[in-house]
């Protein structure tokens, strides 16, 4: 499989004038969709300047890289929208990998029908977002995502092709977040005043050290000390990426993840909803935060994947009892099947709703199933018998792996792990396991 | 002859312009049979070679030009670039005589793909040319950055501005022109290299372009200002955004284009950049007035714009909502909803502003206006809440829960159970332990390494050995290739430690490796050592590692006794007493550097309990130390067998009392300051020499004679002080008055120059009294100018160090914590603040000596007022009563120390100042009545001095 994955757009999306109206074309393309030329929503938005702002931020989001080098900003992902269920959702992942953002346009948000439902990239280019950001208050917006009849255009119409790397960390850290998001818990809601007031005091410029976000006299303030409580922000500059909407929203709730490996950060807008998550640091992407590694990406059966596909509906809330019983399979066979099929990205999470929806992802499967570096080194270190076990019980486990050079002692207790290696006496732990507890793991599963 | 044969003897007798027909005449096929002998032809001539004293290419020009001709054609695209050949195709009319019959198929895609270079190898005109030809299709956006240089061109080696080549094709002032404002190509900065010839009537540059090209009708006019006003507010970079709106204003667009551009300029407001925002305002503005403007969108938008950050916007808004509530009565009330969005920026004028337009077109009745005005109430400053008086409704105040600093001081306690340091029981965890020994994850992890080591080493069995490979690795690796990620220089010191230790195990286990595959280099006493200026600090902690291996090698297993008990460095006296009694019991007599230490971290809050403990276990002289120690009114009393050791425990419990009984001790020599950290500073206008103009003739720049602001500790002259040379500065050198060297004399030949990853540590060394390596970390900060990286880290881990250690209250700290709120990076000032929040609620910092000192710095003005108003504004007000007593009390000592003149930004401390005192119910104190009446004759001042005093 090569990381590389080439859009073909038949036509580039456009915002167009057409009488009283802007007509906002979406082009869309993905490589696993077989049916020809779908179209997914035709509607009118009913909070057109506020979905456009929304849909910047996105764009926002889509076009940082908060460690990279400028060029390779040319080499952007395109944002991924999924129609059906009577929702629109708009997802977008940063190029380093580390900041995710979603706009979900709800029942109340749009006025049209869903021709075909289903998930698909959609092409976001400069002239089109130069246009959107020129929408006024006043205007309103007929959407289209795909096109109902692919009429020639005025002029020549070219296929647009453009070539971008698809690294398996990006998609695995696209996948992963959905994890994240299942893990998060509300800590705080903000009004508009209060969001406003907090976000005077994010420090300027880009920042090296960690952040907290803790409640003081009553008002919420980012401050540089840990405190009880606090959540824990690292690469808080990423949070200027919801500058341009806050102004707008009615409120601002806030869901860090219990381990603090990653924040997120929901505004509410009426019947829109953005939803910004942040990785640990701004240097460290998501993917690769073990947070999935628990979870076996390869032991789902093709036939867990196929019913999944033929039983569920773009956005619709997923179910893994009622999968389990359509297709007779003993779910306590398989554990933790949402976090996995998420893993996979055929799942995303809804913080608000709180349940898994079916999304897949418009990528190749094998883009996605290929096994993280490090289980893999895992599996490698159990297949070359590098792995002896000293002592095993229910209790505690305890092994010596090979390693290069030298041999790491690996320790499983009920409530925690080590291992000798560098890895772990860096993290301790909170970067996921090391390769070789996880291959201790293996061997005595 | 072959294709291969012609083609070789064209090469070697360098006939250039035989190649292109040659290469014409063959087929696709024959021209793949050359591949190889041109490759190798190619290798030969450009092979760089040394001619005397340069280096060339072995081929002539004429073959390098020709080589270079047939690289294109016989290439693909790949080998190509590798030849970087491209220059010498594109001269003269080379390129065209080879595209005439052979184009590659990847040419177009090849020329697109120079958009992202810095400079192309072809102009506008030559790329037009060939797309004519249809050689390329260009992409949008190469056409664009092609656009921007040609309108120069040059003359006698000087630019000229022209519009011939705009001019040239219908096509570029119809079409391409308009590209500059989709894509960022630089249009911003077309002259940036240029020097053009200035002319009168047209700006040497695109703004001068369009304003012509416009004026002559060659181009729409309209459009430009459309295209103009769009592109400003577009995601583009903040330069190139702010041009665009110089457009603009360059072309003085009439009211009536305004009119109609109005949606336009209401789609600015939304853009990211705040220089066409204001311009738009400004436009809006002239435009308000009038019945056709869309007065509703301005309203809503507004209140975005007045959530915003800057000033000038904010100014701007309001005037413009001010004209609208004059002259529309119905949109009054949807207006003043608007405007009760300013409250959320603390900036006094626009409050008062805001206040006072919702003051005089509000409805007192209106409920929306009262709740929206409400949700500002934290917000809200003084003055505006008078005004607001009628719409505010009644003020929450913070739940119980919310209050986590309460009005009462708490007590102070670092002896908490959830700061101990866990003590290292058995041979695991040793292990897990020093697996992680070269990570610094822990400021205790070096002492508690050396205590696992001493405490377990009798249960160590040779199958322990083996599990200790990997951390043994890592120690070797760090001798040998030197410390990284987070580790400091303490590391090495570990590193060498476990070494030692490792070799010490396998003399102990013969036949047992520890260290792997690998063997540890030799650790000789040089190895120890880090450069000879930085020792001084480290010597401790090197000194300890060494005595950890000789007890163990003594088979003295007892924990060292500086080893803390609790986060920050501090000991539990009564665990101490216990240790020493332990000690002696054992006939093991504790080292000079060990005891010291310990001594140095005791933490006297339970200094009672372990009192009643020093007992019979320990001789008479220890015991005597002990109870001089822990009783603050005892005196020490003979006999001072090891001076150091008593010199260590007075200075500990009383450093600014001098016991008349070490009067003849050595130390007593010593300045004092230079063992108690108490130095004096001073901050002053310093002569210094600056840089002035290059001199043409000296070859040199000049130096002028100015003067800065500057912060510098007074290191006192004392008989066992000099200073030294060292590249071109002159450092201090201390030399320890005897060989007992007393902890803080170590402190001193400390270079803090990459200190960072260790300070912590070393401040934990005497986490009492740790003001000697606070004195030479606020030597980094001499200047207010922002720092440079490594005196930034230095600053800051010093300042979370000194958050974690919690020192008690001296001059030194408060000078650090004082400057560090004036510091130029916000983290540093944030981090002092929460420092001062965090003791204030102990009632262990004087708020007061905290505000003379900031006063005293800014009497010169050694740093920006405003970074310190920010900071008290942002994150030291309101925190809690006790706080906000604290924070009056700073301010007043800080504006005691400030001229009659006055200094800049006096204007917003005062402010802050009313703010501060409102909201405590005080009024201005009677000692600054002198200070108010000098300031009272400014114009500036006179209006908030006037609040201060008439409350």
């Amino acid at each position: 499989m090569t990381d590389l994955l080439t859009y073909q757009y038949h036509t580039p999306s456009l915002l167009t004038r057409s009488g009283t109206q802007e007509q906002l074309f979406l082009s869309q393309y993905s490589e696993i969709e077989k049916r020809e030329a779908p179209c997914y929503f035709q509607g009118r938005l009913q909070q057109p300047y506020l979905t456009a702002r929304c849909l910047l931020a996105l764009s926002n989001v889509v076009q940082s890289s908060f460690n990279l080098a400028p060029f390779q900003i040319a080499l952007l992902k395109d944002p991924v929208v999924t129609a059906g269920n009577e929702r629109l959702r708009f997802e977008g992942f940063s190029h380093c990998a580390g900041v995710y953002a979603r706009v979900d346009i709800m029942p109340g948000g749009h006025k049209g029908e869903f021709p075909e439902a289903g998930t698909t990239n959609v092409d976001f280019n400069q002239p089109m977002l130069s246009a959107l950001s020129g929408i006024g208050k006043k205007e309103e917006i007929v959407l289209s995502v795909g096109k109902k009849d692919l009429t020639l255009q005025k002029g020549a119409q070219k296929l647009i092709e453009r070539k971008v790397p698809l690294p398996a960390r990006w998609i695995k850290g696209f996948a992963s977040v959905q994890v994240y998001l299942s893990e998060a818990e509300r800590m705080h809601t903000l009004n508009r005043v209060q969001a406003l007031q907090l976000f005077q005091s994010l420090p300027k410029g880009v920042v090296k050290t960690d952040y907290y976000l803790t409640i003081r006299g009553g008002k919420p303030i980012f401050s540089p000390v840990k405190s009880i409580n606090a959540v824990c922000v690292g690469g808080i500059h990423r949070l200027r990426l919801l500058e341009l909407l806050l102004p707008l929203a009615d409120e601002l709730r806030i869901f860090p993840h219990p381990t603090m490996q990653s924040t997120t950060w929901q505004l509410y807008l009426g019947d829109l909803r953005f939803t910004l998550s942040l990785s640990r640091e701004a240097w460290r992407g998501f993917s690769g935060e073990g947070a999935v590694l628990e979870s076996l990406v390869e032991n789902i059966s093709d036939a867990w994947i196929e019913a999944v596909d033929k039983y569920s509906y773009a956005n619709q809330a997923f179910n893994a009892t009622m999968l389990a019983v359509e297709e007779d399979i003993d779910i306590r066979m398989v554990d933790n099947i949402t976090g996995r099929l998420a893993a996979m990205g055929l799942l995303g999470f809804d913080i608000d709703e709180n349940n898994f929806f079916y999304r897949r992802l418009p990528f190749k499967l094998s883009r996605v199933i290929s096994l993280h570096p490090r289980m893999k080194d895992a599996e490698k270190l159990v297949a070359e018998n590098k792995v002896e076990i000293i002592h095993h019980s229910d209790e505690r486990t305890e092994a010596r792996v090979e390693g290069s050079g030298v041999t790491h002692t690996v320790i499983l207790d009920t409530d925690k792990e080590r291992c000798t290696c560098t890895w772990y006496g860096k993290h301790q732990g909170e970067r996921g396991p090391c390769k070789h507890v996880l291959a201790v793991k293996k061997k005595i599963s | 002859m072959t294709p291969v044969e012609q083609f070789t003897q064209i090469v070697e007798q360098s006939e250039e312009n035989k190649i292109i027909p040659f290469l014409a005449t063959l087929s696709p096929q024959e021209r793949k049979t050359l591949m190889p002998g041109f490759k190798k032809l190619f290798n030969h001539y450009f092979e760089r070679i040394q001619e005397g004293n340069s280096f060339k290419a072995r081929g002539n020009e004429a073959q390098i030009s020709l080589l270079s001709a047939a690289s294109f054609i016989l290439n693909d695209r790949k080998e190509f670039e590798k030849t970087y050949s491209l220059y010498y195709i594109m001269r003269g009319d080379v390129l065209n005589s080879i595209l005439s019959w052979y184009v590659p198929s990847w040419f177009s895609e090849y020329i697109n793909g120079f958009l992202n270079n810095e400079v192309l190898p072809f102009g506008y005109d030559r790329l037009m040319a060939l797309t004519e030809e249809g050689y390329v299709i260009p992409t949008p956006a190469l056409v664009a950055r092609a656009l921007v240089p040609a309108i120069y061109e040059y003359i006698d080696r000087e630019a000229h501005l022209t519009l011939k080549i705009l001019e040239k094709r219908p096509v570029t002032l119809d079409e391409h022109i308009w590209l500059l404002f989709e894509y960022e190509c630089g249009v911003n900065w077309a002259d940036r290299y240029v020097r053009p010839k200035i002319s009168e009537n047209i700006e040497p540059n695109w703004l001068g372009v369009f304003k012509k090209c416009s004026d002559n009708g060659q181009i729409s006019r309209e459009r430009v200002l459309r295209s103009s006003l769009a592109a400003s507010a577009r995601n583009f970079t903040k330069p190139l955004c702010g041009w665009f709106a110089d457009l603009v204003v360059l072309l003085k667009p009439t009211s009536q284009e305004l009119l109609s551009l109005q949606q336009e300029l209401l789609a600015v407001l939304s853009g990211p950049q705040s220089k066409p925002a204001n311009m738009a305002l400004g436009y809006l503005k002239e435009i308000c007035a009038d019945p056709a403007f869309d007065k509703v969108t301005f309203i809503q938008q507004a209140e975005v714009l007045l959530a915003g950050e800057v000033k000038s916007i904010h100014a701007a808004t309001l005037g413009i909502l001010e004209i609208l509530a004059k002259s529309n009565r119905e949109l009054q009330e949807q207006i003043c909803i608007a405007v009760a969005q300013s409250f959320i920026s603390p900036d006094a004028s626009t409050q008062t502003k805001a206040a006072r337009l919702i003051a005089k077109y509000g409805d007192t009745a209106s409920a929306a206006l009262k709740e929206k005005v409400s949700a500002f109430g934290t917000s809200l400053l003084t003055a505006t809440k008078e005004i607001m008086m009628p719409w505010l409704q009644k003020e929450e105040q913070p739940s119980a829960t919310e209050q986590i600093f309460s009005g009462v001081p708490g007590v102070r306690s670092v002896l908490n159970k959830d700061v101990e340091i866990p003590i290292v029981n058995d041979v695991e965890e040793l292990i897990f332990l020093m697996s992680q020994a070269m990570d610094n994850n822990q400021h205790y992890h070096f002492e508690q390494i050396l205590s696992g080591a001493l405490r377990c080493h009798p249960r160590i069995t040779s199958s322990h050995l083996r599990q200790m490979e990997p951390a043994m690795q890592r120690a070797i690796k760090v001798i040998q290739k030197g410390v990284t990620g987070n580790a400091g220089n303490l590391e090495r010191y570990l590193a060498a430690f476990l070494i030692e230790y490792g070799l010490l195990l396998e003399e102990q286990f013969p036949g047992t490796g520890v260290f792997g595959k690998q063997r540890p280099p030799k650790i000789a006493a040089e190895k120890w050592q880090l450069y000879e200026h930085g020792k001084g600090a480290y010597d401790p902690h090197h000194q300890l590692a060494g005595l950890a291996l000789l007890q163990i090698r003594n088979k003295e297993y007892l924990p060292l006794l500086s080893m803390p008990t609790h986060i920050g460095g501090w000991i539990d006296p009564v665990t101490l007493v216990k240790r020493m009694t332990e000690y002696y019991a054992a006939s093991v007599f504790p080292t000079r550097i060990d005891l010291q230490i310990a001594i140095a971290r005791v933490a006297f809050e339970n200094a009672e309990a372990a009192l009643a403990l020093v007992g019979e276990g320990l001789p008479d002289e220890i015991r005597q130390l002990m109870l001089f120690l822990l009783d603050k009114d005892m005196e020490p009393q003979a006999p001072f067998t090891h001076p150091a050791v008593w010199m260590m425990a007075g200075l500990t419990k009383a450093p600014e009392k001098e016991y008349a009984a070490f009067a003849k001790f050595p130390y007593s020599q010593v300045a004092r300051a230079y063992l108690t950290g108490y130095f004096e500073w001073m901050t002053y206008n310093e002569k210094y020499e600056a840089y002035g103009s290059f001199n043409h003739e000296k070859k040199e720049y000049d130096r002028v004679e100015a003067y800065r602001a500057a912060l510098h500790i007074n290191y006192p002259s004392s008989t066992n002080v000099g200073t030294k040379e060292y590249y071109g500065q002159r450092l201090l050198q201390y030399n320890p008055i005897d060989n007992a060297i007393l902890l803080p004399e170590f402190m001193h030949n400390t270079n803090v120059w990459g200190f960072e990853k260790d300070v912590a540590r070393i401040l934990s060394l005497m986490p009492n009294h740790p003001d000697i390596i606070l004195a030479r970390t606020i030597g980094c900060m001499s200047s207010s100018m922002a720092p440079e990286v490594s005196e930034k880290k230095m600053v800051l881990e010093a300042l979370s160090s000194v958050n974690m250690i919690k020192p008690g209250p001296s001059e030194m700290l408060h000078l650090f914590v004082a400057t560090s709120m004036l510091h130029a990076d916000t983290t540093c000032r944030a981090l002092a603040a929460e420092i001062w929040i965090d003791r204030v609620q102990y009632g262990c910092i004087d708020s007061e000596r905290i505000g003379a000192i900031i006063g005293t710095h800014e009497k010169i003005e050694w740093a920006p007022m405003k970074r310190f108003i920010e900071l008290a504004t942002g994150h030291m007000q309101k925190v809690s009563p006790l706080h906000n007593e604290a924070l009056e009390k700073m301010i007043t000592a800080c504006l005691l120390q400030l001229p009659d003149k006055g200094i800049k930004d006096l204007k917003g401390l005062l402010e802050l100042y009313r703010e501060v005192l409102t909201n405590n119910g005080s009024s201005v104190e009677g000692v600054l009545t002198h200070q108010l009446r000098a300031w009272n004759e400014i114009v500036s001042l006179k209006k908030v001095v006037k609040t201060l005093t008439a409350g």
